[in-house]
C-alpha cells in the first residue's frame, strides 16, 4: 500500500489531503458551512475493512450522529455503515480511500446541513452513544440485564450477583419487572441467574419515557440530561418517582424505556451514595450522588424474539406437537425459535441411549420423558415460549375439545397407520383443526411434510393416492423409496429394528416441516400444501433399495406445493 | 378423480389379451386348425418346424373389435431345405384345410391365406414362412401368380415384434411404465381408427403402421409421482406423428402416407395405398390432435369425457357428475393388507 500514492490520488480528485505525523496518518480537510472540518485516518498495515476516519474535535457543530465520541468531546470515529458485510477492493487502495473520503464528506454534510436528520439519527443510535458513556464511566462496562416489556412504568427489583462479576448470568446484575415476577416463562432465566439465592438491593423503578433526547455526549452532561429526561416519564412513572423521592436508600436503580425512530431502546441509571437519602429528582438533590449510566441488556420478549429472528405475532399461536423423536424434538425447537408462544408436547416415550446422536436431547436426560426434558430445553433456549407436556400417544388425543383448542396439530411420529386412523377420525367427526404430518425416510433419501386444512381440497389421503392404481395407497406418494422393501435394520432380533437415518436427515425434515408450520401460522399458506427435501440416493443404492419415480423426477425441494390430488376419493377432482 | 381414471376404465374395456375369455373360442379354433395344417404339411413333406402368433396379441396392443371378427395372425414356419420351391404350394395346402373346416371366404392373398369362421366371429390369417438359419422368408404370391409374381421374400416377423416391445433405451426403472403407456396409446389409437374410419378405409389403416408411428414418436407423460398422464402423452405423440414426415402432400390437401418397416426388408407398410387413405389418415389425425388439445385445456371431467367419447366411442364413458362421479365408491384399497414403508420420524 503506497501512502503517497493514496494521498496524491485524493488530491487529484480535488481533496485537501496531507500525510501527517511522518506519514503514519492521513488528514483530509474540507469546508462545511464556512468552517473547516478535519478527518484523520491512522494507516493500518493492510486493508482489512473500509478505512476508518476520526472527526477532529472542536468543529463547532455540536453533537453529530454517526460520530462516536470517546465520551469526553465532540470528535470521534465516524461510522459510515456496517463494516463486516462490506467487501473492499484491496487491489486498488487509491479507489478505496477516494470513495471512503467521499462517503464521509457526504454523510457529514447531510448531518450538518439537516439538523432534523441528525437528531433522528442520534436517537436511532442512542444505544451506541449510551454504551460509549457507560464505557467511559468508572467500573465500566456497566451492564444490567433487565426483564421488563418496557410498555409502561412499573416496579422493579434489582439483584446484584453474589459472586464476583463474571461472564454468565450467575455473575450479572439482573432486574425483574413486577409484572414478570411470577411469570413461569422466566423460570429458566431465573434459574440460570440463581435469582432465588440473591438479595434485592436498593430501590428500583422501571420508567417509560414518552419521548427521548439524544444521549448526553459526556459524563458531565449526564446529570442535567437525567433531570430533563424524567420530565417525560408517563403518569405511572411520575407517581413512582414522587414515591421514591419520599423513601430513603443509599442506592437507586432507574431503568428506562423510550421510543426511537423504528423501535424502542432501554437504558439504566444507577444513583449511589454512602449515606441513605431520598431519590434525587432536582438539581440541588443530585449534588452528593454519584450517577452512573448502565447499558440495558433486555430479556424482554419483544426484544429477544425479533432479534433472534422470531415473530412476535406467533406469540399468540398454540401448537400441539405429537411425537418428540429425532424429528419432533428438533421441530419443537424450530417452532418455538420462530416465536410460537404456546407449545404442547405429547409423547409417552422416555429418552434412551440409543436415541443419542440424532436426538436434540443429551445423555443427562436418559430415562426421562422426552417431552419433559424437551420442555426444559426449550425454556432455556426460548424463554418466552410456554411449553406444556403430556405423555400421550396420537390415538389417545382423539378429543374434539382438546384438538380444537390448538391453531395447529403437528404429527411427527412416522407411523402411517396411526396417522391414517387419526385422519379418518378428524374427517368423520368433523374436527376442523389444521393438521401437519411430517416424516423422513431412511438412508438420507429425503423427508416430507403435508399440511391438511379442514374444509379445503387437499387432505391426508391425498398424500396416499397410489400413482399406479389411482386408488388409496398405503405408502405415501411423496415417498422417495419404493414401498415394500426391507428398510429397517435389525441388530438384536425382534423388537430392535430401527430405520437408519442421520441427525442431519432428521434436522432437514424438521426444518421443512417447521417452515411449513410457521408460514401457515403466519397466514402465508392459505391452502393444503406439501413440501419435501430430496437427498442423495447413494446410501439407498448401497443398500440395494429401489427409489420411486418421484425421487427420479422431483426437482422442487423445499418448495411449498399444493397437496390436493385429483384422484383422492375424499377430495375429488 | 382425474381424467386418467377414465382412460384406465376405457383401456379396461377395449383391451384384448391372448388369455382373455372373449378370445378363448377363437384361440381354440386356432389351435385346432394349427394341428390340422401341421399334419397336412408333414404329410406333404415340409413339416412345420416353428409357429407363433404374430401381431398385436403378441405385442400387448390387441383391442376388442367393435364390429366384425377377432383376428388371429398365425405364422407357420417350414424349413428352407424341405420347403417347396413354389411359395404358393403350401399356401394352397393351407387353403384346402380351411375350406374343409367350414371357413367362408377362404382365399389366398399375396402375403397370407385368409378366411372367416362365421360362427365364432373369427378371422384368421395364416402366414407361411420358410426359415434358413435365423432368416425368415415370407411366402408371397396369389393362387395363380406366375413366377414373376411369387417369391420367398426376406422378412423379419420376430424382429418386428421385438422392436415393438423393446424399450431398452429407457431408464431401467421406468421402462416398464413407459412401455405400458405405449401399449395403452396404441390401443387408444386403434380404437380411434375403428370408430372414425369406414370399415373399408379403416382396413387399410394397418395396425402395424399405427403401432410403428406411435412407437417412433412416443412422448410419454407422467406426473412427478409417476402417475400416468395418457391424455398428455397421446396428444403429444399425435403432434409428433404429424410432424414426423410420414405424410407427403402430393396434391393440394392430398396426402400420401409412407411408414417404413423398422426391420428387414424395411419396405413401406403402406406401399400401394391410395391418396384417399393417406388424406383421410392425415386429416383425422389432425382433428384428433385438436380435440385432445381441447380436452386437455378443460377442467370439468365430464366435458373432457364428452370429447373423448366422441373420439373413441362409447367404451369411453361419460360420467354423470362433472367431477367424475363415484366419489365414495372408490374408498377401497387396491393394495394388499399391509405394505412396508420407508417412513419414520
Ligand atoms: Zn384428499
Amino acid at each position: 500500500m503506497n501512502r503517497e500514492s493514496i494521498c496524491q490520488s485524493l488530491r487529484t480528485a480535488g481533496h485537501d489531503a496531507a500525510l501527517i505525523d511522518g506519514g503514519l496518518r492521513l488528514r483530509v480537510t474540507f469546508q462545511l458551512g464556512g468552517r473547516p472540518i478535519k478527518l484523520v485516518h491512522d494507516f493500518e498495515k493492510e486493508i482489512l475493512r473500509v478505512p476508518k476516519f476520526d472527526l477532529e474535535g472542536g468543529h463547532g457543530f455540536g453533537k453529530l450522529a454517526h460520530v462516536l465520541s470517546d465520551g469526553n468531546g465532540h470528535g470521534g470515529e465516524v461510522c459510515i455503515g456496517d463494516v463486516a458485510s462490506t467487501s473492499v477492493n484491496i487491489e486498488c487502495p487509491e479507489r478505496v480511500y477516494q470513495d471512503t473520503v467521499e462517503e464521509h464528506v457526504g454523510l457529514l454534510r447531510r448531518l450538518i446541513e439537516d439538523p432534523k436528520y441528525n437528531r433522528a439519527e442520534l436517537l436511532r443510535e442512542f444505544e451506541a452513544h449510551w454504551a460509549i458513556l457507560c464505557r467511559a464511566a468508572d467500573g465500566g462496562p456497566n451492564e444490567l440485564f433487565v426483564a421488563w416489556d418496557g410498555e409502561e412504568s412499573e416496579g422493579l427489583q434489582v439483584r446484584p450477583p453474589r459472586a464476583e462479576p463474571g461472564v454468565d448470568l450467575r455473575n450479572r446484575p439482573i432486574a425483574l419487572a413486577g409484572s414478570l415476577a411470577n411469570n413461569r416463562r422466566l423460570d429458566s432465566v431465573r434459574g440460570c441467574a440463581r435469582w432465588g439465592t440473591r438479595q434485592t438491593v436498593g430501590k428500583a423503578v422501571a420508567l417509560r419515557l414518552k419521548n427521548l433526547e439524544p444521549a448526553p455526549d459526556t459524563l458531565i452532561d449526564l446529570v442535567p440530561w437525567y433531570l430533563k429526561a424524567i420530565d417525560h416519564v408517563d403518569a405511572t412513572g411520575a407517581r413512582d418517582l414522587r414515591r421514591l423521592n419520599k423513601k430513603s436508600s443509599g442506592l437507586y436503580w432507574l431503568v428506562f424505556s423510550a421510543p426511537i425512530p423504528e423501535g424502542e431502546t432501554m437504558f439504566a441509571i444507577r444513583l449511589h451514595r454512602s449515606e441513605r437519602g431520598r431519590l434525587p429528582i432536582s438539581e440541588e438533590e443530585t449534588a452528593r450522588w454519584s450517577v452512573t449510566p448502565y447499558r440495558v441488556r433486555s430479556l424482554a420478549r419483544r426484544s429477544l424474539v425479533p432479534r433472534g429472528g422470531g415473530s412476535l405475532d406467533l406469540g399468540k399461536k398454540a401448537v400441539l406437537l405429537v411425537g418428540c423423536g429425532s424429528v419432533g424434538s428438533e421441530l419443537a425447537l424450530r417452532l418455538t425459535s420462530a416465536g410460537v408462544g404456546s407449545l404442547t408436547l405429547s409423547d409417552p416415550d422416555t429418552l434412551s441411549e440409543k436415541n443419542l446422536y440424532r436426538h436434540t436431547l443429551s445423555a443427562k436426560d436418559i430415562g426421562r420423558l422426552k417431552t419433559e426434558a424437551l420442555a426444559g430445553e426449550i425454556a432455556l433456549r426460548h424463554p418466552w415460549a410456554e411449553v406444556t407436556h403430556w405423555p400421550k400417544r396420537l390415538q389417545s388425543l382423539r378429543d374434539p375439545a382438546v384438538l380444537r383448542s390448538f391453531d395447529l396439530v403437528v404429527i411427527a411420529i412416522g407411523v402411517p397407520t396411526v396417522e391414517r386412523v387419526f385422519a379418518e377420525y378428524c374427517r368423520t367427526e368433523s374436527v376442523d383443526v389444521p393438521v401437519l404430518s411430517c416424516w423422513l425416510e431412511g438412508y438420507g433419501i429425503g423427508g416430507h411434510a403435508i399440511l391438511a386444512l379442514p374444509g379445503m381440497k387437499g387432505c391426508w389421503l391425498c398424500a396416499y393416492v397410489d400413482p399406479k392404481t389411482l386408488g388409496r395407497g398405503l405408502a405415501s406418494n411423496l415417498n422417495f423409496l419404493a414401498p415394500d422393501q426391507v428398510v429397517m435394520r435389525n441388530h438384536g432380533g425382534c423388537g430392535t429394528q430401527f430405520l437408519p437415518y442421520s441427525g442431519i436427515a432428521a434436522s432437514y425434515t424438521a426444518s421443512v416441516a417447521a417452515d411449513l408450520a410457521v408460514r401457515f401460522l403466519a397466514g402465508e399458506v392459505p391452502t393444503s400444501s406439501k413440501v419435501s427435501w430430496k437427498g442423495s440416493e447413494t446410501e439407498a443404492k448401497r443398500a440395494s433399495l429401489a427409489v420411486t419415480w418421484r425421487h427420479r423426477h422431483f426437482a422442487e425441494s423445499l418448495q411449498i406445493l399444493p397437496l390436493h390430488d385429483r384422484d383422492c376419493d375424499i377430495c375429488g377432482g | 378423480m382425474g381424467i386418467q381414471t377414465h382412460f384406465n376404465k376405457f383401456r379396461g374395456k377395449i383391451k384384448l389379451g391372448r388369455e382373455d375369455d372373449a378370445y378363448k373360442k377363437a384361440r381354440d379354433r386356432d389351435d385346432s386348425i394349427k394341428r390340422h395344417v401341421t399334419k397336412e404339411f408333414k404329410d406333404a413333406g415340409y413339416p412345420i418346424v416353428d409357429d407363433f402368433i404374430q401381431g398385436s396379441l403378441k405385442t400387448h396392443t390387441g383391442i376388442i373389435p367393435i364390429s366384425g371378427d377377432y383376428d388371429i395372425d398365425r405364422a407357420l414356419v417350414v424349413d428352407a431345405d424341405t420347403a417347396p420351391e413354389n411359395p404358393v404350394t403350401p399356401k394352397k395346402k393351407a387353403l384346402e384345410v380351411l375350406e374343409n373346416r367350414g371357413f367362408k371366404n377362404a382365399k389366398i392373398k399375396k402375403p397370407c391365406v385368409t378366411a372367416d369362421y362365421a360362427g365364432d366371429d373369427l378371422h384368421i390369417d395364416l402366414i407361411i414362412y420358410k426359415r434358413s438359419g435365423d432368416q425368415h422368408y415370407l411366402a408371397v404370391g396369389k393362387k395363380n401368380s406366375d413366377e414373376n409374381n411369387r417369391e420367398w421374400a426376406i422378412a423379419d416377423p420376430l424382429g418386428l415384434m421385438e422392436w415393438v416391445v423393446d424399450f431398452s433405451d429407457c431408464d431401467d426403472d421406468e421402462a416398464q411404465d413407459v412401455r405400458s403407456q405405449f401399449y395403452r396409446l396404441v390401443r387408444y389409437v386403434k380404437r380411434w381408427r375403428d370408430e372414425q374410419f369406414s370399415e373399408t378405409v379403416g382396413a387399410k389403416v394397418f395396425s402395424i403402421g399405427l403401432t410403428v408411428m406411435v412407437k417412433q414418436n412416443l412422448e410419454s407423460s407422467f406426473s412427478t409421482e409417476g402417475a400416468s398422464q395418457d391424455l398428455e402423452a397421446l396428444r403429444a405423440t399425435v403432434e409428433a406423428i404429424l410432424d414426423a414426415g410420414y405424410f407427403d402432400e402430393e396434391e393440394d390437401g392430398k396426402y400420401r402416407v409412407r411408414v417404413d418397416l423398422p426391420v428387414e426388408p424395411y419396405r413401406d407398410i403402406f406401399y400401394g395405398s391410395s391418396l384417399d387413405t393417406g388424406t383421410q389418415l392425415y386429416n383425422k389425425l389432425s382433428r384428433l390432435k385438436e380435440q385432445l388439445r381441447k380436452a386437455e385445456a378443460l377442467s370439468d371431467e365430464r366435458e373432457q369425457c364428452k370429447i373423448l367419447n366422441e373420439l373413441f366411442g362409447d367404451d369411453f364413458e361419460i360420467p354423470d357428475s362433472p367431477n367424475g362421479g363415484s366419489k365414495t365408491a372408490k374408498a377401497t384399497y387396491l393394495t394388499p393388507g399391509f405394505v412396508r414403508t420407508s417412513q419414520g420420524a
